[in-house]
């Protein structure tokens, strides 16, 4: 998988978070702050997403 | 065609074949002949997990005597390929590229490997790959048991990833083909770094049983060749159904370009600013170039917008939330320290934290996303853009720094086509497209599900009218 963390946080409605978190984290306890953050991001961007009531997830998933 | 010294690292199954068949060359020749060169180069590119000599060479002698007897079992006998080191092979390591796993040894072979033994060919070696296939983002290439994967176009770029052995084994003529994966990039962005084609099916084509699990309802096999049509041989012998694997589409696949359509009954969608914008300035002539060529085939092009979703929030959700799970033992143990990329610790340890909800909600708007594919592809028969919008990037740079065109075009063209076309489990062919200075830059074919002999049809076309496949890197 080529695609990185931050380069699919920056292409979502999370801004304003990830702009509490800092650019370039500088050791693990860091790197992990700042995953979480984004992890909660994606999460609240997901939240607000509005999906029919009948929309089933798709699960077993088939092409 | 005579197919001579240099030649035989390069030539196609095919030609191969003819030799094999005519008895112009052994198996065993053919695979000494390969080995060398993986043992020699492999290390080159960091691209070679494991030589599996021994093995190769009692597989070859075991072919010849087969041939001998007259006893032929398809193009791909005798023809020696690489798989992926997320493959498992029954007794040797399979490390998943990764520190933690440096010493697990299965005792049986993955499915793709069984069935590409049963027709003859022969696995030379276990070619490198970023560890745990990057699942939890990472930052370095050099996130791999093998360093950083190093491309055969020039060393000081990035082979790419995850897929970074395959493609790189394939481009400097080390193996014939090879078999790689992809969750969301894996096969396309190494294949367009190296300048290699190569074929992501559609999701449950291929059985994955006996490969690493990253996420289940994403994860696909695909191959790397040296032609779309090598691509199609390689896919007849590794689809079909399989009870072993719960996300098997139960489809075999027979390779019949011969029936699909030709390029100029085909409407082509793609997103200009794709081509005129998002790409690297020194990408742009050759990628329209390309374009070009389809157009010149008589392919209408039609101006295409993908659906409207947030890609990037929903397949980080749900890879990170199956391979949260996938994983737990390995985070919860510790073992996950043991990793190299310290991007790829937090992300795995973070991806705990992913409520349920925010999965099914993921998983519910990739039904809708499936639905909206379905839509577009009313009105086309085929999607096209550029694999990659750069060329292969420096080796030490940080992936969170790709380049990027600044400011940003409003129009986001098809820039998230590969997380796209994943969540919708559709099939892609890269096809090489010529070249950024010394690097190569491809094309990415996307098509409705199980639409991968349209697909080859329309790569096969677009090499008889194109050389760019049968390049070959100068450092090779």
């Amino acid at each position: 998988m080529k695609v990185t963390r931050r380069q699919l946080t920056a292409s979502l409605i999370v801004a304003p978070v990830l702009a509490q978190a800092p650019a370039v984290p500088a050791g693990p306890e860091a790197d992990l702050e700042a995953a979480r953050k984004e992890v909660q991001a994606i999460t609240m961007a997901l939240s607000r997403i509005e999906v029919p009531v009948t929309t089933e997830p798709a699960f077993a998933f088939k092409a | 065609m005579a197919v001579t010294g240099q030649d035989l690292f390069f030539a196609t199954i095919g030609e191969l074949n003819q030799l094999l068949v005519s008895r112009e060359i052994s198996a065993l020749e053919l695979t000494r002949a390969f080995l060398g060169r993986l043992e020699t180069f492999g290390p080159r590119f960091n691209a070679l997990a494991l030589l599996l000599e021994p093995q190769a060479i009692r597989r070859a002698k075991d072919v010849d005597k087969e041939i001998k007897r007259g006893r032929l079992r398809g193009p791909l006998q005798g023809i020696p390929y690489g798989a992926k080191d997320l493959l498992s092979f029954a007794g040797q390591p399979t490390t998943w590229g990764a520190k933690p796993y440096a010493s697990q040894v299965f005792d049986y072979s993955a499915a793709v490997i069984n069935k590409l033994d049963a027709v003859g060919s022969v696995l030379a070696g276990k070619l490198s790959t970023v560890e745990l296939a990057g699942g939890g983002g990472y930052r370095y290439a050099k996130a791999s048991l093998q360093g950083p994967g190093l491309n055969p176009w020039d060393r000081t770029r990035w082979s790419g990833g995850s897929s970074s052995g395959p493609a790189a084994a394939v481009a400097a003529g080390l193996v014939t083909f090879a078999i790689g994966s992809e969750t969301s990039g894996s096969i396309v962005t190494p294949a367009s770094y190296c300048g290699v084609t190569a074929l992501r099916p559609t999701y449950g084509l291929v059985s994955r049983h006996g490969a690493m699990p990253l996420s289940w309802t994403l994860d696909k096999l695909g191959p790397f060749g040296r032609s779309a049509e090598d691509c199609g041989l390689i896919l007849q012998v590794i689809a079909g159904n399989d009870r072993n694997d719960p996300g098997s589409a139960g489809k075999s696949f027979y390779y019949t370009p011969q029936y699909a359509r030709p390029l100029k009954e085909l409407r082509i969608g793609f997103a200009p600013v794709d081509f005129a914008e998002w790409t690297d300035p020194a990408a742009r002539p050759a990628l329209n170039q390309a374009l070009a060529v389809l157009r010149d085939a008589g392919a209408p092009l039609v101006e295409t917008r993908l659906p409207t979703f947030p890609y990037g929030a929903v397949i980080s959700t749900v890879i990170g939330a199956e391979e949260a799970s996938v994983f737990e033992p390995l985070i919860r143990g510790g073992g996950v320290e043991q990793l190299a990329d310290p991007e790829q610790i937090a992300g795995l340890k973070a991806n705990l934290d992913i409520p349920a909800t925010a999965y099914l909600k993921a998983m519910r708007v990739r039904r809708l996303i499936q639905d909206a594919f379905r839509e577009l592809f009313v009105d086309v028969d085929l999607l096209v853009a550029p694999g990659r919008y750069t060329p292969a990037t420096p080796v030490d740079q940080s992936l969170d720094d790709e380049d990027r065109p600044t400011p940003a075009p409003a129009d986001p063209g098809m820039t998230s086509l590969i997380p796209a076309a994943n969540l919708a489990g559709l099939p892609a062919l890269v096809l090489p497209s010529g070249f950024a200075g010394n690097l190569p830059v491809a094309l990415q074919l996307v098509g409705p599900p199980f639409s991968e002999n349209l697909l080859l049809a329309a790569g096969r076309e677009f090499q008889q009218r194109t050389d760019w496949h049968k390049r070959r890197p100068p450092a090779a």
